[in-house]
């Protein structure tokens, strides 16, 4: 029926060639005035999954935390240089950040840490945990008390005396101590010390800045600004001052540039080859029309999809410029066909529709599978393809032939270079495919996954030496994993933090955890913890009351000079710890662990990634509303999702490919034979990676949908072709399209980018044992069944 | 009444110049002493320092030595009733004190320890342009050169009401020293047996 359908619809239009071209022509114009105007997105966070499951979230959490989007800039002077210089440069350098882009969290407060070590004494009663009571008691015993106060009275001799009256009096234990011990957990930065404006080095020649951005890490376009600001900002440093920073938008950027260069140039190199091929292999100036094809699709498809499903994602756009080797296939089988000759236009019309047509309905369901992906770029994808394969299949059915000149009735001699697709000797041909297919089964079992999607980041040398000088200066500051405590409302979050906090603190090492749950407690802990320093005065007030005043006295400290502290101890001002932290400066490094879901409030906890951390938290839903987030979990994850992601492909691409060929062909010898090259393709590509020790990756999914949905195609041809007469232009076909598609994706492997190759790669594998089984095995198996 | 017209007339104007003429007795005095302390290139001298805090029952008396080295370098140590000190070459010293490890320290990470040394060390070495910048003069006596300070903003970390200076006769040479902080506490650094210009060992701005 599809081939009367096509031959009738030739028939009807052939009178009317002009008005079907000039409408042609107007939908390939709109298309492109469309494709030009398509609203573009350059987040390349289309490529991270979307949907609910633990790994889009934990994704999610990554790109939104105050540290994912932090940009740390280091500035540095030369040795010995005036510590004053670093000051001055930093302020300069601030003021002059484009503060729309990057936002120095200090602002005009720089962290006080005079401020702060007068209210340490004031904190005490709200952060006393269990753990301090012990150095409390020993602090106020008497001989810790005489211990102080002869220590206090050394102090106020020295040179650190002056202006310390007032502390003496408030604090004459020292117990400023217990407080002190507990800032360390705010250690965000391992290396750093707080001096100056800011955060330094020990030997004070580096500088560091956390800045703050609006732009996420995945935004392509956003991350060209910031970079543009740094750049200006850089200006204004003194001389003697340099600058290195280092965050997630410069992998952006490169990532970016590098994908923008490889497709130009790959662009550029598979049109020549395609290009090429055309000349070589078709001779023919009607061929023109036939490379047309693949490019109206690409603009009338993106176009399209503009007004349907915008923003389109650049990365859509970049591998739609590739689909130009994949979408000349059915174009490719009718003008190949028309020029053959030998029958009315119609009548060869009829008889190529079919596989066609039914070519067409195994790729677009192939592709389809793809828009139940995780991943929005890859849904995107999918819709794409299904458009562009949808609209090649009518161009090629309905427009291109009134384009085309047929050949004259004789049909024309095929090339020497390719043989007849059914051989007279099957055995040469059948043993080897039958050797590489078993080598190939064994090289499946030796397959590995890799869920890392740091190895489909391309990281550049001068972006490596910036990470590595980041961490030789400042020690871990962005690899660490993530303890995140969420919850409803900000005090179930802290709740939740204190609860994890607690685990981790008593397990890992000091400096190995950052939090700020001893310093930001619970409102339930913060209560515990005054009615702890209530009763643990209760019983010593007194006591500690007669050892000062016998010891001051001893010491020369004037009668009621600690009457202050005792007025404390008894009666504490009830402060909140998060207003004195920020009063003092100290907010930047509070926020910088502060985050918000659209949940509710969110507490971030750093850790070292390892599987001991990993152990201590237990599985998810151990301790509720607490979930570590560590990128080597999510490669892990990530690893299996690719797994099943890939094996849902094969399945549901296999399914809808079956029905198709079933409903094509109505008889199993030759369903399993229009099978073949696909099946050869995907086990050579598996099977050869495993041999290579090439690991599966996200890329390699992309890949595998474009093998199962092209390979089919040339096994419905070739199949199709074989119920009657020999047919030279059959394999002819299937070889042109099969050579321009490796054209189009296997220059991929010439790609600096790592996903970009692996692409290439993949295809290379594929494609290169799918189209010799296609125009050599098929008809070998089929001699042999008849 | 004319008279009172008068009297008024020369009490406003005397009202508008005498802050002039301070401002002049300060700039001729801090410039003398531009002269006469700004060309001493080094000093010892035996050091008192007498602590009167609101949290000892008496004034704390405690004895020891002084140093200064242009540009930049200082050393305050205590001897008795107890060791302490510290021992300053440019931004980084190290202070001690009889219990404990010397401890090293950097003027930008310590503010006490900041307004202490950068207040020797222009007093010191004359830098009247520093003293200027940062406080405001009121000359107390003219010879020897005796002058109030008070901080123009919060850069002595909030605790510093107003310092006293007094000079040697001569110009050249600090007398004493008096840090009088805001809830009323004093500490008075008197300097005597003052040796000028002789050589001075590195070591002594540099080592406990």
């Amino acid at each position: 029926m599809t081939g009367r359908v096509a031959a009738a619809l030739y028939l009807l239009l052939a009178p009317r060639r002009r008005i079907l071209l000039a409408v042609s022509l107007a939908v390939l114009v709109a298309g492109g005035v469309l494709a030009w105007r398509a609203p573009l997105e350059s987040d390349i966070g289309a490529l991270l999954p979307d949907d609910a499951s633990d790994t889009a979230r934990d994704l999610d959490t990554v790109r939104r935390s105050p540290l994912g989007r932090t940009v740390a800039l280091t500035l540095t002077s030369a040795p010995g240089a005036n510590p004053a210089l670093l000051d001055e440069a930093e302020a300069r350098f601030v003021a002059a950040l484009d503060s729309a882009l990057l936002r120095d969290p200090r602002g005009d407060r720089p962290p006080d840490p005079a401020a702060l070590a007068a209210a340490l004494p004031d904190l005490l009663p709200a952060l006393l945990a269990p753990g301090d009571l012990a150095e409390l008691e020993e602090r106020t015993s008497p001989a810790g008390v005489r211990l102080a106060l002869e220590s206090l009275r050394a102090r106020l001799i020295g040179p650190e005396g002056w202006g310390a009256g007032e502390a003496a009096a408030r604090d004459p234990l020292d117990l400023a101590t217990i407080v002190r011990r507990k800032l360390g957990s705010l250690a965000v930065v391992p290396r750093a010390r707080l001096a100056g404006r800011g955060l330094r080095t020990a030997d004070g020649t580096g500088a560091l800045i956390l800045a703050d951005t609006p732009v996420g890490i995945t935004d392509a376009d956003g991350s060209r600004r910031l970079e543009a600001a740094v750049e200006r900002a850089r200006l204004a440093l003194p001389p003697g001052v340099t600058l290195d920073w280092v965050s997630g938008h410069r992998y952006t950027l490169a990532n970016a540039a590098a994908v923008t260069r490889d497709l130009a140039l790959i662009l550029g190199l598979s049109s020549l080859a395609i290009l090429a091929i055309y000349v070589i292999f078709l001779r023919s100036r009607w061929a023109f029309f036939v490379f047309l094809v693949p490019v109206s699709v690409m603009a009338i498809s993106i176009g399209c999809l503009g007004v349907v499903d915008p923003p389109v994602f650049a990365v859509t756009v970049g591998f739609a410029g590739v689909l130009l080797g994949m979408a000349d296939e059915f174009a490719m089988h009718v003008f190949v066909a028309l020029r053959r000759g030998g029958a009315p236009p119609e009548r060869i019309l009829a008889e190529v529709a079919r596989p066609v047509f039914y070519g067409g309905v195994a790729t677009a369901a192939a592709f389809g599978v793809m828009l139940t992906s995780a991943l929005p770029g890859q849904r995107q994808l999918g819709a794409l393809s299904l458009m562009g394969i949808v609209l090649s299949v009518v161009i090629s059915l309905v427009v291109l032939p009134h384009l085309v000149r047929p050949a004259p009735a004789a049909p024309a001699a095929a090339p020497a270079s390719i043989r007849s697709p059914r051989p007279r000797r099957r055995w040469p041909i059948l043993v080897p495919w039958i050797l590489v297919l078993a080598v190939s089964v064994v090289g499946v079992g030796r397959m590995r996954v890799n869920g890392d999607l740091g190895a489909l980041n391309l990281v550049s040398p001068e972006l490596a030496a910036a990470e590595k000088r980041l961490k030789g200066t400042w020690g871990d500051v962005r690899g660490r994993a993530m303890v995140v405590a969420s919850g409803r409302t900000m005090a179930e979050a802290l709740e939740r933090n204190e609860q994890a906090a607690d685990l981790l603190l008593l397990r890992l090492a000091p400096g190995e955890v950052v939090t700020i749950a001893p310093l930001l407690p619970s409102p339930r802990r913060l209560e515990e913890n005054r009615r702890r320093w209530a009763t643990f005065w209760e019983g010593r007030l007194a006591g500690v009351r007669t050892a000062l005043a016998a010891e001051g006295k001893r010491l020369g400290f004037a009668p009621g000079a600690f009457d202050p502290f005792l007025a404390a101890a008894a009666a504490p001002a009830r402060i909140d710890p998060g207003t004195v932290l920020r009063q003092a400066g100290f907010g930047p490094l509070l926020e910088a662990l502060l985050g918000n879901s659209p949940e509710g409030p969110e507490l971030l906890t750093l850790v070292p990634d390892t599987p001991r951390s990993a152990a201590l938290l237990g599985s998810r839903g151990s301790l509720p509303g607490v979930r570590l987030v560590a990128q080597s979990r999510i490669s892990a994850t990530v690893g299996g999702a690719i797994a099943r992601e890939f094996l849902r492909y094969l399945l549901g691409a296999t399914l809808v490919i079956v029905l198709t060929l079933v409903l094509a062909f109505r008889d199993v010898r030759r369903v399993l034979l229009a099978l073949v090259p696909v099946a050869t393709g995907m086990v050579v590509m598996v099977g050869v990676m495993g041999w290579l020790g090439l690991s599966f990756n996200l890329s390699n999914i992309v890949a595998t949908v474009l093998i199962i949905g092209l390979c089919v195609d040339y096994g419905i041809f070739m199949t199709h072709r074989l119920e009657g007469e020999t047919d030279r232009a059959t394999a002819r076909a299937v070889l042109i399209s099969g050579l321009t598609t490796l054209a189009g994706f296997g220059v991929l492997v010439l790609a600096r980018h790592p996903a970009l190759h692996s692409i290439g790669t993949t295809v290379l594998l594929g494609f290169g044992a799918a189209i010799p089984a296609a125009i050599l095995v098929v008809p070998a198996l089929d001699g042999g069944g008849r | 009444m004319p008279l009172a017209r008068v009297l008024l007339f020369f009490c406003v104007l005397a009202a508008t110049v005498a802050p002039v003429r301070a401002a002049d007795q300060a700039g001729t005095v801090l410039g003398r002493l531009a002269t006469t302390a700004g060309g001493v290139r080094s000093l010892s001298s035996d050091l008192t320092q007498e602590k009167r805090l609101a949290v000892f029952q008496e004034t704390l008396v405690s004895r020891g030595r002084f140093f200064y080295r242009r540009p930049d370098g200082l050393r305050w140590e205590i001897a008795s009733p107890a060791v302490a000190g510290f021992a300053l070459q440019g931004e980084r010293g190290v202070r001690w004190r009889a219990a404990g490890r010397p401890e090293p320290f950097t003027l930008a990470a310590d503010p006490v320890m900041g307004v202490v040394a950068r207040q020797l060390l222009a007093w010191a070495g004359g830098d009247v342009a520093a003293i200027a910048r940062d406080y405001r003069v009121t000359v107390l006596a003219e010879d020897p050169a005796s002058l109030r300070l008070e901080p123009r903003e919060a850069n002595s970390s909030g605790f510093l009401d107003h310092l006293e200076v007094r000079f040697a006769p001569g110009g050249r040479s600090l007398a004493s020293v008096r840090l009088v902080e805001r809830r009323g506490d004093s500490t008075l650094l008197t300097f005597s047996n003052t040796r000028l210009d002789e050589p001075l060992a590195d070591r002594l701005f540099r080592e406990p």
